[in-house]
């Protein structure tokens, strides 16, 4: 597979605190990469290294293969970004800014142009109006329009979802996923919302102080945590019996939750039990995957702190 | 890309209302000073000739279109600096504080030529303001008042026949333009540290007002001091009212005022390659 972004040994400091320490991630073509993290876990940081906005301490970013240096920021050009809100210049014109913007990438594009990405992200009625004018949602989604203009590669978008309403999320989520699965674009997306991730990204990274602590496809991340399921049953003590006598370790492959009972095991499948509760006449109110992504990303992170 | 960059940069700073408010002062002020000269001259004429009645012999209208130009040329001491630090302390902090840098960073374009480009326009903004207070104060004033040979009355009483006027005021522009550079590196500096564009504005025009008060001082300690503020030299275009012209001065001073201008940028290129953009 060929990767579009790579990050060695990231590390950033400032003064005294390490925002982000020892990182590396692989990020592969045509990826949705979902990059979590707890406020304040080095998220923004790392994505203004890769930007350009920030120099690492230590480490090196690349960007289709070529290392990201002060001096040679030319495989720029093959990245959009936003990062953290997208601010413009209040006084221009959406279309004036989306012009300027665009010069800056050496292209000089055409009106049509920037009335078809304008129309992509939904302001092309707005395209004469001053930026000032525009509510947060629209500064989004003109955001992902300067980062599509000049047709980028790679698009980096940190947290486009902040400060949204719920209609405004999902315009953004299904911006996301048009851009990738119509117009083929590799995107890394951070965020501090898991079920956001969950929804758009094929791939994930969870990081915490600045420190990687798990990295992979998202569907295999959460079959991995579903691996735990709750069962709400009529009568919890023959439940308990039953599995016992299919060699469940008490406290170890199953435990007694409350009014729920946990079963935590990969030796027989959570359908698998259904059936015998029910053969056995033991009534199932509900059976649930115990962990949800976020759960787990709570887990992981709170216990790193 | 220089260009482009550089045609960005002249469009952003002339498509804010702060660029047009040394235009609009001036524009009012200047307008004002001569109707003010041509209705209340005489009185400030006859005071002037009471007092150079003795050494002179005056004939003709003292208080004419240069007059007027030589009063407006003072404001580049402090008025003009003002009006231009506001724009050039905005440079490189406004787009700190608007955020923009993330945006214009975040391209493939170096932080050196960004450096650059801000500078250049912060040139031609202060060309094209002293273009427009030199028509402004020279134009009208002569429309309504005349000419006649200038009276420069400095520490010295210089009279300039009005066969050198012109190429004299040439002089003192083109000085002035150099001088207001320094200013505009000087801010563009204090903008590129920060990014907020008050504190450049506030900082610059403090060690302006500091420096000339330093320099101005009759005391033994700040006359060894004064040669080595920028500000002593920045009067540069005084020189071009006397007689003869001190043309030896002139390029001392006008070239230790350029190597401020090396100096200030040199620091901005070193101190911005390095920033790290966390607006």
């Amino acid at each position: 597979m060929e990767i579009v972004l790579e990050t060695k040994n990231l590390t950033k400091k400032f003064k005294n605190i390490i925002a982000v320490d020892n990182l590396n991630l692989v990020v592969y073509k045509g990826d949705v990469f979902g990059f979590l993290g707890p406020n304040g876990a080095g998220k923004s940081t790392t994505i203004r290294m890769l930007t350009s906005l920030i120099y690492p301490d230590s480490g090196e970013v690349y960007l289709f293969n070529e290392q990201l240096k002060p001096n040679s920021k030319s495989v720029l050009r093959r990245v959009g970004a936003i990062v953290e809100s997208p601010d413009f210049y209040l006084y221009l014109t959406a279309y004036k800014n989306l012009e300027i913007l665009g010069r800056l990438y050496g292209i000089t594009p055409a009106k049509n142009q920037i009335m078809e990405i304008l129309e992509f992200v939904g302001l092309s009625n707005r395209w004469n109006s001053k930026v000032k004018t525009f509510s947060h949602g629209m500064k989004q989604r003109l955001g992902i329009a300067q980062a599509l203009l000049h047709n980028p590669d790679l698009i980096i978008l940190d947290e486009p979802t902040t400060g949204l309403d719920p209609q405004g999320m999902k315009e953004i989520r299904q911006l996301v996923l048009s851009l990738s699965k119509e117009k083929g674009k590799t995107i890394f997306i951070s965020s501090h919302l898991l079920y956001e991730v969950e929804l758009i990204a094929n791939r994930m990274i969870i990081i915490n102080k600045g420190k990687k602590i798990v990295e992979g496809y998202v569907k295999e991340l959460l079959d991995r945590e579903r691996t735990t399921y709750n069962f709400n049953l009529s009568n919890l003590e023959k439940a308990k019996d039953i599995l016992i006598s299919l060699n469940l370790e008490m406290n170890k492959d199953f435990r007694i939750n409350g009014s729920d009972l946990e079963i935590s095991t990969q030796k027989i499948s959570a359908s698998q039990l259904n059936k015998i509760f029910v053969q056995n006449e033991i009534e199932v109110y509900a059976f649930y995957p115990k962990r949800s992504l976020e759960e787990f990303f709570l887990e992981i992170t709170q216990g790193q702190k | 890309m220089i260009f482009t960059l550089l045609s960005i940069e002249l469009y952003k700073i002339f498509k804010k209302w702060r660029t047009y408010i040394g235009f609009l002062a001036f524009g009012v002020f200047i307008p004002i000073l001569i109707y003010g000269v041509s209705q209340g001259g005489n009185h400030y004429q006859r005071i002037l000739e009471r007092n150079l009645g003795d050494q002179f012999l005056i004939v003709g209208n003292l208080l004419n279109g240069w007059y007027v130009a030589f009063i407006t040329i003072q404001a580049m001491i402090i008025h003009i600096p003002f009006f231009i630090s506001l724009v050039a302390g905005d440079l490189f902090a406004g787009e700190g504080t608007a955020g923009t840098y993330r945006m214009f960073l975040t391209r493939p374009i170096s932080r050196e030529l960004v450096v650059i480009t801000k500078y250049l326009a912060g040139f031609i903004y202060t060309l094209v303001f002293l273009i427009f207070f030199a028509l402004l104060s020279t134009l009208p004033s002569i429309y309504f008042l005349g000419t006649g040979d200038l009276i420069v009355p400095l520490e010295k009483i210089v009279v300039i026949p009005s066969s050198e006027i012109i190429w004299r005021f040439l002089i003192a522009y083109f000085s002035s333009f150099i001088s207001m550079c320094v200013v505009v590196s000087l801010a563009a500096l204090f903008s590129s540290l920060v990014n907020n564009s008050i504190g450049p504005i506030v900082g610059t025009m403090a060690v302006i007002v500091i420096f000339l008060i330093i320099g101005e001082l009759p005391f033994e300690l700040f006359e060894k001091i004064s040669p080595y503020l920028f500000t002593k030299y920045m009067t540069v275009w005084l020189e071009a009212f006397d007689y003869p012209i001190d043309w030896s001065e002139i390029i001392k001073s006008l070239s230790i005022l350029l190597a401020h201008i090396l100096l200030f940028f040199s620091i901005t290129l070193l101190s911005f390659r390095k920033k790290d953009i966390l607006t």
